[in-house]
């Protein structure tokens, strides 16, 4: 019942409007809400008809938000590259000297832990378990250390990533450094078994990690970038409608070639019979060209 | 009907100016549909200052457009499918630089107001 009647006063308000995805979205998302509204103000100890007069009266005028998302639809203009290179430079972020020096020394660090651990199980230079697992532990926190100070920095196209998340995939870069380290060492001396079972159960704590990590993560693009990313996209990608439209065209040319070659060997001989198939290929070049990359029109 | 308070227009100016960061702000610990952001925003106030739903979608589509929060549709069994929000990575970078531009704005129109927080 309830239902019904918020159900009649929405399709008054979007009454004349084209009922494209993006506007029959807002409309399920508006009718959800108000449903909610109304159930409270039922709980309340209101009739449904004040209920649903109520919770329509809050909404206030939707009539700018309709009408907004039903014209906002792919209104992008071609990105050029001075565009591009002049949006980059306005959003320019420098290093911070004091990061990109610490950076230098971890990977310095890890650069020298791999090369040891990489010498010691290939048996050219021989080392303790207990030294190996050390060396693999600071290799590990390097490569942690590397992985939490990158995702901490705002770039020019990427905001910092919140703390929490960046020291997880930090932890799950260590734990992987360290199940190649023990691995490593495990090489060198295959009768310590406790360095397998190590080796598994911290390659399977990273790969878990990095699954749940990468699974829950979400934009850190700025806006400029998302914006130049969909600007730069090829035309095809843009308008698949034009992309469709030339593989019609490009099949109907191929087909009347196929044709013309086996006319044209028939009738003047096989030598010739090739001619359609360069005529045809260099048709498609000039078609995908212009269909691709179309001339500009003055005033557009 | 419960009592309305309407701010006059200079403050309800400069709260319309930061709706998108006030979002933002009701999301930053769990994922909320349009009517319980609405809420949220209201009872914080104490019912002073709500913004209305209409102005909410708009800013919702805003915020979305620019990667800073995410939408998913909810699986409620019942009842209308609800649309919730999520705060993206870059969500959360922008409310912070617009919560420490605030705290500057604040304390410079403090000053020059020669207002020390407390009564004029």
């Amino acid at each position: 019942m309830t239902e019904h009647t918020v159900h009649r006063i929405l399709d008054q308000a979007f009454e004349g409007v084209e009922l494209t995805p993006d506007v029959q979205d807002l409309k399920e998302e508006i009718r959800a809400n108000l449903l909610a509204r109304v159930g409270e103000l039922e709980a309340q100890g209101r009739s449904t008809d004040d209920a649903v007069r109520i919770a329509v009266e809050e909404v206030g005028d939707l009539r700018a938000v309709v009408a907004e998302v039903a014209a906002a639809s792919a209104q992008t203009a071609p990105g050029t590259w001075v565009e591009h290179e002049r949006l980059t430079a306005l959003h320019r972020v420098r290093a911070r000297p004091a990061v990109v020096a610490g950076l230098v020394a971890l990977s310095a660090v890890l650069a020298a832990g791999v090369v040891l651990m990489a010498l010691d199980a290939t048996g050219v230079v021989t080392m303790s378990p207990e030294a190996a697992v050390l060396t693999g532990l600071a290799a590990a926190l390097a490569a942690g250390g590397i992985t939490v100070l990158s995702l901490r920095q705002e770039t020019t196209a990427h905001y910092p990533m919140p703390l929490a998340r960046a020291v997880g995939w930090g932890g799950a870069a260590a734990a992987g450094t360290l199940a190649a380290a023990t691995g490593a060492a495990f090489a060198a001396d295959t009768s310590a078994t406790g360095l397998l079972a190590a080796t598994i159960v911290l390659a399977v704590v990273a790969l878990g990690a990095v699954v749940m990590l990468a699974v829950t993560q979400t934009n850190r693009t700025k806006e400029w970038a998302r914006d130049a990313a969909t600007r730069s996209q090829d035309r095809f990608t843009q308008e698949p409608a034009a992309a469709a439209r030339f593989g019609i065209y490009s099949a109907a040319l191929w087909l009347a070639a196929l044709a013309a070659l086996v006319v044209i060997g028939l009738t003047l001989g096989w030598l010739w019979s090739w001619t359609p198939v360069v005529a045809a290929l260099g048709v498609n070049l000039v078609l995908l060209a212009r269909m691709q990359f179309p001339p500009e029109r003055p005033g557009r | 009907m419960p009592d309305n308070h309407t701010p006059d227009p200079f403050a309800a100016d400069l709260l319309r100016g930061h709706t998108d960061t006030i979002v933002l702000g009701a999301l930053r610990r769990e994922d909320r549909y349009g009517y319980e952001i609405h809420k949220a925003i209201r009872e914080a106030t104490g019912g002073r200052y709500e913004i209305k739903e209409a102005t909410l979608y708009a800013s919702f589509r805003r915020l979305e457009r620019a990667g800073l929060v995410e939408a998913y549709w909810g699986d409620e069994t019942q009842g209308g499918r609800r649309k919730y929000y999520r705060i993206t990575d870059a969500g959360r970078a922008v409310y912070r630089r617009n919560l420490a531009d605030w705290r500057t704005t604040k304390q410079i129109i403090d000053t020059l107001l020669d207002h020390e927080g407390g009564r004029p």
